[in-house]
């Protein structure tokens, strides 16, 4: 264990004063105190004059242009919802809503035609976050984002990709998704 | 129950305390492991498991905040934890613990981080001794850090009370049912905040300056303790990684 790894703060520890650092991540000031807000590893970067804290546990929420893996829910006419259960390959605590509008689903604009065939219940997404604040509004338009796993509407079995479609190895069954690039490897 | 000598001839207590001596004091920081975040304190016999879910999505939309998180908070006696049976509805007084227990900790989390989220607090009162909504505030602060949620301080809690005419900090059960005055009070040391104050029974004006001074210096005790305890949760996991 290195020196600087003992110095652990905890919340309303007293960090230096305001002349001293900037507040980073994991710090604020107070009455030009700087001072920790989680429990953590103090990092005092002398050079950008800027003090942090790793937090030990930290709070993983989806972020503005995070890549999450999301589980549809619910299709409607210009509308699928979804529960984003991974952000940044980082498993979620507490699954959160993310919603795909229509114009947010094929690469090229107005190709969306109906959901169904591109996305369907029960299907496992690869999307990036709009928005800052849940419900996360996602996009897939992008072909590293689309339809990572997904289940054969008539028997319940992994569909395989075949050309720009995906079939079903059991009962042989065509079915059209918008697929992302690496189908099938989560 | 009679009641029983609350002040000796010695000066000391019913239970051989000082006046100005808390009771026993033991926090142990995460020990759930469903929970985000956790804490069991005891103060004397008193004995309060805190538990924190969160930030998360729930389904009542029409609480949720635009601007920050809010904070739910649900304190609860067990049905084992009184003399007689506490029936495990919530009552009128756990209803109201819960909205100060709440008020005592927003003034310290940083909600604005999380807005259109939920931060869950669920108080188990185990064993109760008194002082239950004083241990629950220092429960539940810590339950929160445990569980990575930004905040500015922790808050602990420490009543004082009236007993025979004499100021005592941190008061028990039989203490705070025959004496003269019983005042809750959460603070965040580092602060200087104090985000709980409530009195119960009547002090004159030297009396209350001289017990907020005894439960500022019982609180900062407590507050050593906390930051310990909460320290070592985490140089423990170190160690063992």
């Amino acid at each position: 264990m290195s020196r600087e790894l003992r110095e652990v703060a905890v919340p309303g520890e007293y960090l230096g004063v305001a002349e001293e650092f900037l507040p980073g991540p994991g710090a604020y000031e107070s009455d030009y105190r700087l001072r920790a807000a989680v429990i953590g590893q103090v990092l005092r970067d002398r050079i950008n004059k800027v003090v942090s804290v790793r937090p030990f546990k930290a709070v993983t929420l989806p972020q503005q242009g995070a890549i999450v893996i999301a589980v549809i829910t619910e299709v409607r006419e210009d509308i699928a919802r979804s529960k984003i259960y991974i952000v940044n390959n980082l498993p979620l605590k507490y699954p959160f809503t993310g919603i795909l509008h229509a114009t947010q689903i094929a690469e090229k604009t107005g190709e969306v035609k109906q959901i169904y065939e591109h996305l369907r219940i029960g299907d496992f997404v690869r999307a990036r976050v709009l928005n800052r604040t849940p419900p996360y509004l996602l996009t897939i338009r992008d072909p590293k984002l689309g339809v990572v796993l997904a289940s054969c509407s008539k028997c319940g079995a992994t569909l395989k990709p075949s050309g720009d479609k995906l079939t079903c190895p059991q009962c042989g069954n065509t079915e059209k998704r918008k697929i992302a690039q690496g189908y099938g490897k989560l | 129950m009679e009641k029983p000598r609350l002040i000796r001839e010695d000066g000391l207590r019913h239970d051989g305390r000082r006046p100005n001596e808390l009771r026993p004091i033991k926090i142990s920081v995460g020990v759930l492991n469903k929970a985000s975040g956790s804490a069991l304190v005891e103060y004397g016999a008193t004995k309060i498991l805190a538990a924190v879910h969160g930030p998360r999505e729930i389904p009542l939309r029409h609480l949720l905040l635009p601007d920050r998180a809010i904070i739910r908070c649900r304190y609860h006696m067990l049905t084992f934890s009184t003399h007689e049976r506490k029936s495990p509805a919530p009552s009128r007084r756990e209803i109201e613990l819960s909205k100060v227990i709440r008020e005592s900790l927003e003034p310290v989390v940083m909600t604005e981080m999380f807005p259109r989220t939920a931060i869950d607090i669920f108080i188990e009162v185990i064993n109760a001794d008194g002082g239950t909504r004083t241990a629950s505030v220092t429960a539940a602060s810590l339950a929160l850090a445990d569980a990575g949620i930004p905040m500015r301080d922790i808050v602990v809690g420490v009543a004082v009370g009236k007993v025979n005419n004499v100021l005592v900090l941190d008061i028990d059960e039989v203490e705070d049912m025959f004496g003269e005055a019983d005042m809750p009070v959460a603070v965040a040391p580092s602060l200087g905040m104090i985000t709980l104050l409530q009195l119960n029974g009547v002090l004159t004006r030297d009396e209350f300056v001289e017990a907020l001074k005894l439960a500022l210096e019982g609180a900062n005790q407590i507050y050593r303790l906390a930051r310990e305890a909460l320290r070592n949760s985490y140089l423990k996991v170190r160690v063992e990684e």
